[in-house]
């Protein structure tokens, strides 16, 4: 059998702050990504709503020592039906 | 000409074998319910009756003299606007892709000419396949409503019977998800086993070419010529092709069949529920093992889907986004937007997590040899909604609701039928999802083969198909 070191640990997740306007700016400066002032508030409400609760789920996650693959590979090597 | 257009693809490649009709009198019926029918689906981004004409006859030429190709030879397809075909632009659905024409095939269509295939148009997609729906078209079903998408184009047409197979490609659902809204079956191979070389990328690692047909032997003989190794694809698998007609009909007798007791049916509309369930119960009866499962970490499949997906797609147009940000529509400019934010760290533990999910859903799988779920909790919505309200008064964005089910096998890389099986009060489709392990598309082909004859819904066409 496999051994699968999931941890599921919401009580000790990070407490990830909601995004701000000047989140944004700083973000986009930084990438040079060129966008309007008045679209870095619009920005940061959709990342609230959309981005921010998948991340925080995430974050409740203990990966441990776990590393991302170089590349996807769906095969479950060893794994027998 | 309506007996033909309603021809499954097999019924078509035995009458075209043995010389009952000519591949240019298929190609023509296959134009006439285009052209009757696209006014109200509007299924395609370019029709290429000319390109097809000159293939249908040397189709008929190539038969006509003794050199059959199989299954596809002289049957027309069409193929999602984000698969390269030499000398035809790949807009994409995009204002980015303007005067955009490639230089060579991707590999599908390589893959499907050799095979004979008469590929008559190139069909629409949500931009750059950005999204659950298909703006510009419509569905056969009720053309008020969307077809889902993002290869709307392409359920809509096969549902329409305009052509007998379409591909789409399939990031978090859009394959399944316009078929299950068209009564299609589309099947979303297992992550690798066909190639993504030519066809524009929405996410590196979920993005899965698949096809869309009218029935399961449909489905298996075009996966036949789409699957195979491609080095000029870094996903794919060098790993052998079966025969995956042969056996197919070997029923499902023993065959563990798992049910979702978490996440798959909460919420869904009762009458996809009842559906699906009814679909389980018929699969018991022709012998299927139900075996109850829990889906190990179900809640974080969609943080890991928008945790690779938005980064993924915002590094492919990195460059358009900054030069030409207004060409693209608003909610797709938006995604791209957002996928900017992400951080890396953020990026990667939504790998490490994928990782983890995908452990220990290998150990799920050693107790069942399929899974089944609803592929939507809710029918096809009227074109424009952007949100559905659950009885409790809780309102999701339909983009999330359309997704929530179909993102699981994207993530896992496995692969995924979509299998109708049934209609709503109001005449729209249900379907239901048939998911495997890495590389048994068999089995899944074979479930849902076996559910297919034990039913009729395959049969059902819209009204805008005429009746002989």
């Amino acid at each position: 059998m496999l051994q699968v070191p999931v941890n599921l640990t919401p009580e000790t997740s990070m407490n990830r702050s909601p995004l701000t306007e000047a989140g944004v700016r700083a973000t986009s400066e930084s990438v040079a990504l060129g966008l309007p002032s008045e679209r870095m508030a619009l920005l940061a409400e959709a990342f609230n709503q959309m981005v921010l609760p998948a991340l925080q789920q995430l974050d409740a996650v203990d990966a441990g020592e776990v590393q991302p693959a170089a590349a996807f590979d769906p095969r479950w090597k060893g794994v027998r039906s | 000409m309506s007996s033909m257009i309603r021809l499954t693809l097999a019924q078509l490649a035995q009458k075209l074998k043995a010389r009952e009709v000519s591949a240019v009198e298929v190609l023509d019926a296959s134009l006439a319910q285009i052209h009757a029918t696209e006014k109200q689906i509007s299924a395609y981004a370019c029709v290429l009756e000319d390109r097809a004409r000159a293939a249908a006859k040397q189709a008929d030429a190539d038969i006509g003299a003794g050199h059959w190709k199989g299954p596809l030879h002289g049957v027309p397809v069409a193929v999602k606007d984000l698969y390269d075909m030499a000398g035809v632009p790949t807009t994409a659905s995009s204002r980015q892709r303007t005067n955009w024409t490639p230089e060579r095939d991707s590999a599908v269509v390589r893959r499907l000419q050799d095979a004979g295939a008469i590929i008559l148009g190139k069909t629409h997609t949500h931009e750059f396949a950005y999204g659950a729906i298909t703006p510009e078209s419509r569905n056969p079903w009720d053309p008020e409503r969307t077809p889902g998408g993002s290869s709307g184009g392409s359920a809509a047409t096969v549902a329409a019977c305009g052509v007998y197979m379409a591909t789409g490609t399939d990031t978090a659902g859009s394959v399944r998800i316009p078929s299950s809204m068209c009564n299609t079956v589309g099947l979303k191979p297992t992550y690798g086993r066909v190639s993504r070389a030519g066809v524009t990328s929405l996410s590196w690692s979920l993005d899965h070419p698949g096809p869309i047909t009218r029935t399961v032997e449909d489905t298996a003989l075009s996966l036949q010529v789409m699957a195979g190794f491609d080095p000029a694809d870094r996903g794919s698998l060098d790993e052998p092709v079966p025969d995956y007609a042969e056996g197919l009909d070997q029923g499902v007798k023993g065959l563990r069949v798992g049910v979702p007791t978490n996440y798959f049916f909460d919420p869904v509309d009762p009458e996809v529920e009842s559906a699906v369930r009814a679909a389980i119960e018929q699969l018991k009866s022709l012998g299927a093992v139900l075996v109850d499962v829990t889906v190990p970490m179900a809640e974080q499949i969609i943080p890991v889907e928008f945790g690779i997906m938005l980064p993924d797609a915002s590094a492919y147009h990195r460059k358009m986004l900054r030069g030409n940000p207004d060409l693209y529509t608003p909610d797709v400019r938006m995604l791209l937007e957002l996928g900017e934010l992400v951080t890396a760290t953020d990026y990667l533990q939504a790998q490490r997590v994928r990782t983890l999910m995908q452990r220990a859903v290998a150990e799920m799988y050693q107790k069942i040899d399929v899974m089944i779920s609803p592929t939507l909790p809710i029918p096809a919505a009227r074109s424009g909604e952007e949100v559905t309200t659950w009885p409790d008064g809780t309102v999701e964005a339909l983009v999330m609701a359309y997704t929530r089910f179909t993102s699981f096998a994207n993530v896992t890389g496995l692969p995924t039928l979509n299998q109708p099986c049934g209609f709503t009060k109001a005449g729209l489709p249900i379907g239901m999802q048939i998911s495997g392990r890495p590389l048994e598309e068999k089995t899944v082909l074979q479930a849902g083969m076996a559910y297919e004859k034990a039913t009729s819904w395959h049969q059902r066409h819209p009204a805008l198909v005429a009746a002989d």
